[in-house]
């Protein structure tokens, strides 16, 4: 079948080779100067997720998670007892299935992104502006790690280990200048593990396991593809972003409202006026806080809507860019 | 949401899900439960040792041709070689069919697949497994006589939505897998997909394509929702 013409292959002739090498050689150069763009990780189905396994959960203590939980293809809890969930339990149902799936997509994305800043190979006293940071080995976090947002409450981070993440006892991240929670995403290469009564603040997605120590406070996700999550007397609460400012809106006047004119012919009896109520006055400033929520709420849910339908229908397809020439 | 989407056709075999278990056989194939994968993270010159003094066989891009999705290659081993240097032996797209290399472990990311697809040609069917048993069987168009789909050990390259009008819709799984009979065909290079009947017709469990294996649309659908690039495809006769 042939839809259009078709692209060099790399296996083809050199020419195509030492333009993809000038390519893969220039662009590097091009956004040298440019801290690196960091956009954010489309988790689809995976993002109602507070907890997700690929080889079951296991809870000791009171644990509080705000968000859908569920493991697949082990799909053994252990401890569900003591968590109390503000979300669904899927456990291994085909939500949760999906969700692994989708989480494939997630991690893939998020480690291929860049170009990338190199890191310390330990994060406590940094300051960090948005961006894609990369560890080839482990990442650490001793103390406090600072996300300066900028102003821009979409800036993203998104740090990528080669292997491990471990963050110390009592360790926390911080968040100024409009950085979001919910725009953090940590690619982990192996396993993840939070130190006792640390506060941690972003999406983690780890190829293995993720241990979240005793007292911890998760502001985001623990996403693991295919190993064990452990709980202990832990709070991780989905981390939702929250709306974008918007310009002030315009104050509507109201129209004014046209009055019916009677077709009754004389006699005309006029029929009683029943005054409409007045509403109460609004202050301005509640009136336009009000309208700020429910827009960016409107917008947010639209957002997901189309996300939604777009990977119902679509799946882990993407559109062609170029031609489509199999022999059919 | 994705129940609905599974058509109840009667040549469908959903098996219950399971724990992940030995290799399955499937006539000449061994399908693993686990497949490790590679995600390029950067162009590679893959060479035919895990020695950068061997032979350079090509250059893999990052992302593929039909949907610049991200290059991810199944990996059949792993090495360390001179200073400490880690390697991965990757399966390569393209011709010759089913060849291998060996490319540097640096600026990729790897991760795992449940999944592994088998088309067995002479019974003109699909099996896909998810660790290692069989979820899904449907009968397929296969290529015919003259121009047989070729056998071995693939992968899918990248998953193609393609438009309502489009010869094979509604979704192609272009595979790492070239004919051996068309070196060329519309311009392309020959490259074998499984993909939809949609506007180029046939009646499962019959040879008829020109390589490509043909599924009907609800099979289509479900693979896109469940396979991703790199997934393992074997063809066997």
């Amino acid at each position: 079948m042939k839809l259009s013409t078709y692209r060099s292959r790399a296996t083809g002739s050199r020419a195509p080779t030492i333009l993809l090498l000038a390519l893969v050689l220039l662009v590097p150069l091009m956004l040298a100067g440019s801290a690196a763009a960091a956009t954010a990780v489309p988790l689809a189905t995976a993002d109602s997720f507070a907890v997700l396994a690929g080889a079951g959960i296991t809870n000791t203590g009171p644990t509080t998670i705000t968000g859908d939980v569920g493991t697949y293809p082990t799909t053994t809890i252990v401890g569900a007892g003591s968590m109390t969930i503000g979300g669904t339990n899927h456990a291994g149902d085909a939500v949760t299935q999906g969700a692994q799936n989708d989480l494939v997509t997630a991690y893939n994305n998020a480690a291929g992104q860049g170009p990338t800043n190199p890191i310390a190979a330990d994060l406590g006293g940094l300051t960090l502006t948005p961006g894609v940071y990369n560890s080839g080995s482990t990442i650490g976090l001793t103390g406090a790690l600072t996300l300066n947002g900028g102003g821009d409450p979409n800036a993203v981070f998104v740090f990528q280990a080669g292997s491990a993440l471990t963050t110390a006892s009592g360790s926390t991240i911080n968040m100024i200048n409009g950085a979001q929670s919910c725009n953090v995403f940590w690619q982990i290469g192996s396993s993840a593990t939070l130190g006792t009564g640390s506060t941690f603040r972003g999406t983690v997605i780890a190829l293995q396991s993720i241990t979240v120590t005793t007292g911890v406070t998760v502001d985001g996700r623990v996403l693991a593809r295919n190993g064990q999550v452990t709980l202990d007397t832990d709070t991780i609460a989905r981390s939702s972003c929250a709306a974008a400012p918007t310009p002030a809106p315009v104050p509507v006047v109201p129209a004014p409202v046209p009055v019916p004119v009677p077709v009754v012919p004389v006699p005309v009896v006029p029929a009683p006026v029943t005054p409409a109520p007045t509403p109460a006055p609004t202050p301005v400033a509640t009136r336009t806080a009000k309208a700020k929520v429910a827009a960016a709420k409107a917008k947010a849910a639209k957002k997901r809507a189309v996300a939604k339908k777009r990977a119902a229908v679509l799946g882990h397809a993407r559109a062609a860019v170029t031609a489509v020439a199999l022999t059919g | 949401m994705l129940a609905l989407l599974v058509p109840l056709a009667a040549t469908w075999t959903v098996a219950a899900r399971a724990q992940p278990a030995a290799p399955a056989r499937f006539a000449s194939a061994v399908v693993q439960p686990t497949q490790e994968l590679a995600a390029l993270l950067s162009a590679h010159e893959a060479f035919s040792k895990p020695s950068l003094d061997s032979t350079a066989l090509e250059l893999v891009p990052p992302l593929r041709p039909l949907t610049d999705e991200r290059t991810v290659l199944p990996v059949l081993a792993m090495k360390t070689g001179a200073a400490g240097r880690e390697w991965l032996q990757v399966r390569l797209p393209g011709r010759p069919n089913s060849h291998t290399g060996w490319i540097k472990r640096h600026k990729t990311a790897l991760s795992t697949t449940r999944w592994h697809i088998v088309v067995d040609t002479s019974g003109r069917r699909v099996i896909v497994y998810d660790s290692g048993r069989p979820v899904l069987t449907v009968k397929a168009v296969v290529g015919k006589p003259s121009t047989p789909t070729p056998l071995g050990e693939f992968f899918v390259e990248e998953l193609v939505a393609l438009r309502p009008g489009d010869v094979g819709a509604p979704f192609a799984l272009a595979l790492s897998a070239r004919s051996n009979v068309l070196q060329e065909f519309d311009g392309g290079p020959g490259q074998i997909g499984l993909h939809g009947l949609l506007n180029v017709g046939g009646v499962p469990g019959t040879a008829a394509s020109h390589g490509c294996v043909r599924l009907d649309t609800g099979t289509m659908r479900w693979l896109v929702h469940h396979i991703v690039p790199g997934v393992p495809v074997t063809i066997t006769g």
